[in-house]
């Protein structure tokens, strides 16, 4: 009885230290990484704080990577105007980006993106976006809160019956926090309202423009490019 | 420089001008059709093969897959049967009768035997339980399972070395044939039988070797009428048939192949004790070659035939005009049917309407509602 319960503490022990403690010691690895990475790498320290502050000619390269919810279809013409139960309840986005801080606190970039929504009739919403973005970045310090306007076309494509293709525009408030974790590399979670347009013109077609409403959440990696 | 920043945003200007013009003018629109997009168990169900569509029994529409996989549509979704037939038991043609029981036709692959079972759907509980009707019916081989006059039939020939029998069985197709008919050589075939859309005559078709067809035409009373010299050339094989009546007179339009000249044909015959075909528009229309011609008339005076790829259409009063649907923007129906193999019609609201649906091959079930409409999948 004994030797049993010995055994059996000696498995919860282990346990312990295997699921536990392993991934406190890993956690806080990762969160010590900026204390001694980042000065290094620039001979900077946590005092200096230059590394923490966007100067203009500062370029950010970005790398975005998360779900995206459907939130709902707005039909204006049709009988049932919101349409909210037509995906599956997530699909997937990437984006690319690159801007270049015009103020100490404002950027003008460009992002490509690529995104994928499931139909429940098992078809699939691609959309692919352009965005023209201005991005506010009110507060910098080890974090920092970015806030953009993205505007710009966007490649839609469905693969139904018709295989149907739409070009059209897009806009996107977006928010994010942002971890400074070494000079050069942020990284953090965004938020992304899209708007969708789908517009047709002419009395026939008129009553086919819709309008999409998703919503990403994507984890961010930006690296920054100090200018001379 | 400047010159060629003008260039440059000239070019883009156009490109996007070229796209903004170029995109969706087949479609409805893509958030459109997203919207009416109806579900499924199974996403590949949209991908897959319907062979038929089956009929309505309380708000549902059936339809089947290859393979005789049975789904029932309600409310915008597409529920699949579980059936309890064995794996070795493959299911080829369903069929439902005006009392919604199912018949299917099957093959037996462990005791090499074709099965008659007789089905109720539970759609609720998402089953179908198969129950036996018939096997092999004492060694003939089965040709058709369908419906006439609302009820099973079941076509079987036999050849015992001296002569080929054809025989039906209807209505209680496990129980004795309602008609039998051996006036065929000895060296005759089967070739194919087909039952039009409404259910009163059954066309059976009979190749034999000696290069002759003899056309059969049973009514659902079980009278026989065999078409022995008609208009139909020898050549021909007949791959689907259709009854109507235009309120005076009962009508039979047939579909043709020409296996020596390999063209369609399309006849039109006046049902009066006998029957005379005429032939309508040279072949230059392309339908099967093998297994069953859909066709319905939709809207009271329009013709529709299921083709190998799209539809044909026709106005009943002009026949020579069998052609395909032109998509334009006051008739955008026909723009996601092009192309599409269609294996099957079913008439959602029954004849006199322009709602039908179309099982097609890599599609399942498309939707059509009016001309003036996109047609979708249901």
């Amino acid at each position: 009885m004994n030797s049993y319960y010995y055994c059996n503490t000696k498995s919860v022990f282990k346990e312990f230290v295997l699921k536990y403690l392993y991934r406190c010691i890993l956690l806080t690895a990762i969160l010590l990484i900026p204390l001694f990475s980042a000065p290094a790498q620039e001979g900077l320290t946590w005092e200096d704080e230059d590394f923490l502050y966007l100067e203009p000619g500062d370029q950010n390269f970005t790398f975005k990577g998360g779900a995206k919810f459907p939130l709902f279809l707005y039909l204006p013409d049709s009988d049932s105007s919101f349409v909210t139960d037509k995906f599956t309840i997530a699909g997937w986005s990437g984006s690319i980006g690159w801007e270049r801080m015009v103020t100490s606190k404002t950027a003008l970039g460009v992002e490509l993106g690529y995104s994928s929504n499931r139909v429940v009739s098992g078809d699939r919403l691609i959309q692919v976006p352009i965005f023209f973005t201005t991005t506010w970045y009110p507060l910098q310090d080890q974090f920092e809160i970015p806030l953009s306007l993205k505007t710009g076309v966007v490649y839609s494509s469905l693969n139904d019956l018709g295989e149907q293709v739409y070009f059209g525009p897009i806009a996107a408030p977006t928010a994010g926090i942002q971890w400074r974790a070494l000079s050069s590399w942020s990284f953090g979670l965004e938020a992304s309202y899209w708007f969708v347009p789908e517009l047709y013109f002419g009395t026939e077609r008129r009553e086919n423009t819709a309008y999409g409403n998703f919503l990403t959440l994507s984890f961010v990696a930006s690296f920054t490019s100090r200018g001379m | 420089m400047k010159y060629r920043n003008i260039y440059i945003t000239g070019i883009l200007i156009t490109v996007l001008l070229v796209m903004l013009l170029s995109c969706n003018l087949q479609g409805e629109g893509i958030f459109q059709s997203i919207s009416r997009a109806s579900e499924a168990d199974s996403p590949e169900l949209y991908r897959s093969t319907a062979e038929g569509i089956l009929g309505t029994d309380n708000d549902y529409t059936y339809a089947y897959a290859s393979g005789g996989v049975l789904s029932a549509f309600k409310d915008n979704v597409w529920t699949t049967l579980k059936s309890n037939l064995p794996k070795n038991v493959v299911i080829s043609t369903i069929v439902m009768d005006d009392n919604d029981d199912f018949y299917a036709l099957a093959f037996n692959s462990s005791s090499d035997a074709q099965e008659i079972y007789k089905g109720t759907a539970d759609v609720d509980n998402k089953t179908i339980t198969w129950t036996i009707e018939a096997v092999n019916y004492n060694d003939e081989t089965i040709a058709s399972l369908g419906i006439l006059g609302g009820k099973p039939y079941v076509v079987t020939h036999e050849n015992d070395g001296t002569d080929l029998k054809v025989r039906v069985y209807h209505d209680e197709i496990d129980e004795a044939p309602k008609a039998t008919i051996d006036d065929f050589s000895d060296d005759a075939e089967l070739s194919d039988v087909f039952s039009e859309s409404e259910g009163e005559y059954l066309i059976i078709n009979v190749y034999d070797k000696k290069d002759t067809f003899k056309t059969i035409i049973l009514n659902s009373n079980s009278n026989i009428m065999v078409i022995d010299d008609n208009d139909l050339k020898d050549s021909l094989k007949i791959t689907g048939a259709m009854f109507h009546n235009d309120g005076t007179d009962d009508f039979l339009y047939v579909t043709a192949y020409d296996m020596d000249e390999k063209k369609h044909h399309f006849f039109k015959g006046k049902i009066n004790g006998n029957i005379d075909f005429t032939e309508n528009t040279p072949g230059t229309f392309r339908l099967r070659t093998s297994g069953r011609t859909p066709m319905t008339i939709i809207d009271d005076d329009t013709l529709v035939i299921g083709g190998h790829r799209g539809l044909y259409v026709t106005p009943l009063d002009n026949l020579d005009n069998l052609r395909e649907p032109a998509v334009t923007a006051a008739q955008p129906y026909y723009g996601n049917i092009k192309e599409k193999r269609i294996n099957s019609i079913y008439q959602k609201d029954g004849a006199g309407t322009f709602n039908f649906y179309l099982a097609s091959t890599d599609y399942w079930v498309l939707k059509v509602e009016g001309k003036d409409n996109h047609s979708s999948r249901l």
